[in-house]
């Protein structure tokens, strides 16, 4: 179980040439980040990036062949991770429990702080990864995981590219609860694409969490430190490339 | 959750297609220490230590372990299907090894012959386990590097493990080390066993690999900040192909919180 107060996403464009890349996110600096994940998308190419149209999450097959390291320097100049092989990191459309989990407490110094890869001549060109910071701006609540209640919708997105705002499928009846968790579940054999923008009225954000996300069975599943949501301020993003594999969805809020 | 552990020793049992009931071997190291899970070991291409294949029918062969003090058969019966690393049972007792069997009395001869078992024994090792501090919320992560060169390879010096407690080794397969070496491919890595040692005492000997890799649901090894010597510890292969000689890599984590 891991509770999350804040999510940023860090969408990382890796060329093959480059073979170091810094992280760019304003909203990072002087948080103590937590954890960091990966997410990847499937061989077939069908998860859009939640910012980027026709931009695609490259598959975890390139996590395979690409070798992918991670370098962090905390805020006090320590290097405390020394070329992590990401791999292992990343959560995947399908195989969503297969991940490793390490926690990283630290304020990070993002000029020092990176990820490297090697790939050979054959390997790819171009790939597209958002990387997930956890991060903390307080001290977390007090936590149960005893469920006071919960609520469930159902969503049919209409585009491949679509956002509907929160508060059109959900009415008052979560006004004034504290969700401490989000459960996504398809309604049919084809998985969804997309992702849940969720504003707090007191600051905190999840940012861009893919529904990939919010159906982990496992003891490493995720929780949330009791969000006061802005219903009007928060969206899902439908983003899966072909229309025809659009179906309805529910997503269950638990308080 | 699996239980912090500070030691693990690999048991290969040879297995006879006679056989219908096998003690175990008495383990000095396991002498009255206290075990607290137990892996018998199967995934897809595994070998043992001498190159055998394992008994593929867990669910049908089962174990009794018997409790050293009260020499009761605490655990009786126990299909060896749910001692998997994704279901670790947290044992937590004194066995008493020899007096200890496994049943093999529900497989056919064709089933047993020629073929090995392997076990894990997770247990605490006093003599490199280490205090955890209240909050254990700080931790370094540092990459290991350690290319193949023959049945048996020692790994080398380095000075940012001296003397430092390691809380997990994760294994794992890049494409390439960030040294340049080539890494060891998926096929590969199933017939190869670690060892690590304080001075003369191997407190994790002959571990597979596989069991480092930490990506299953419900597994992740939790070592109780123990200290070992690189110099001393090694890496063995059962075939030495030049597919098999390949880099293996490691992320060690270790503590970094104040004493």
């Amino acid at each position: 179980m891991f509770i999350i107060q804040n999510l940023a996403c860090v969408p990382i464009l890796l060329n093959r040439e480059d073979h170091r890349t810094i992280f760019f996110k304003d909203v990072l600096k002087n948080k103590r980040v937590n954890k960091i994940m990966i997410y990847t998308g499937s061989p077939s190419g069908d998860v859009l990036s939640p910012y980027i149209l026709y931009q695609t999450v490259s598959s975890y097959v390139f996590m395979d062949t690409l070798s992918l390291f991670l370098s962090l320097t905390d805020n006090k100049n320590k290097k405390f991770i020394n070329d992590l092989n990401l791999r292992d990191f990343t959560i995947k459309t399908d195989h969503k429990n297969n991940f490793v989990e390490i926690l990283i407490n630290r304020v990070l110094d993002y000029n020092q702080s990176f990820v490297n890869w090697k790939v050979d001549t054959n390997g790819f060109e171009k790939a597209y990864f958002p990387f997930y910071f956890f991060y903390q701006k307080q001290k977390l609540n007090s936590f149960s995981d005893e469920i006071k209640g919960s609520v469930t919708v159902q969503i049919t997105p209409s585009a491949e590219w679509e956002d509907i705002q929160l508060s059109t499928i959900i009415n008052n009846i979560l006004k004034g609860k504290f969700i401490k968790k989000i459960i996504y579940k398809p309604m049919s054999l084809v998985e969804n694409a997309g992702y849940l923008d969720i504003v707090c009225k007191d600051g905190k954000h999840i940012e861009n969490i893919p529904l990939d996300f919010l159906c982990i069975k496992s003891p490493k599943d995720f929780w949330f430190d009791l969000l006061d949501i802005d219903f009007e301020k928060s969206y899902y993003r439908n983003r899966r490339t072909l229309n025809e594999y659009i179906y309805t969805f529910s997503l269950t809020f638990i308080y | 959750m699996n239980r912090l552990v500070s030691g693990a020793i690999g048991v290969e049992i040879r297995v006879l297609a006679t056989d219908n009931k096998l003690y175990f071997p008495d383990i000095p190291l396991l002498r009255g220490k206290r075990i607290k899970h137990v892996d018998a070991c199967n995934p897809y291409n595994f070998k043992t230590p001498t190159g055998k294949d394992v008994i593929e029918h867990l669910n049908s062969t089962f174990v009794t372990f018997v409790e050293s003090n009260t020499k009761e058969e605490l655990i009786k019966s126990l299909p060896l299907s749910l001692l998997s690393s994704d279901s670790k049972l947290y044992i937590n007792k004194i066995i008493d090894l020899p007096l200890s069997y496994i049943d093999l009395s529900h497989l056919s001869e064709a089933e047993k012959e020629d073929f090995s078992l392997y076990f894990v024994f997770w247990y605490d090792e006093p003599a490199v386990w280490g205090v955890l501090s209240e909050k254990n919320n700080s931790t370094e992560i540092h990459s290991l590097e350690l290319t193949l060169t023959g049945q048996r390879t020692y790994f080398a010096k380095n000075a940012i493990f001296e003397n430092r407690r390691v809380q997990n080794l994760l294994f794992s397969l890049p494409y390439f080390t960030p040294t340049g070496s080539v890494g060891l491919r998926e096929s590969y890595y199933q017939n190869k066993f670690l060892t690590l040692a304080r001075g003369q005492v191997e407190f994790i000997k002959q571990v597979p690999l596989y069991l480092f890799m930490q990506t299953d649901p419900n597994y992740a090894i939790r070592l109780q900040n123990i200290v070992f010597d690189l110099v001393n510890s090694y890496i063995e292969t059962t075939t030495t192909n030049a597919d098999d000689l390949k880099t293996c890599f490691f992320n060690v984590i270790l503590d970094d919180n104040k004493k």
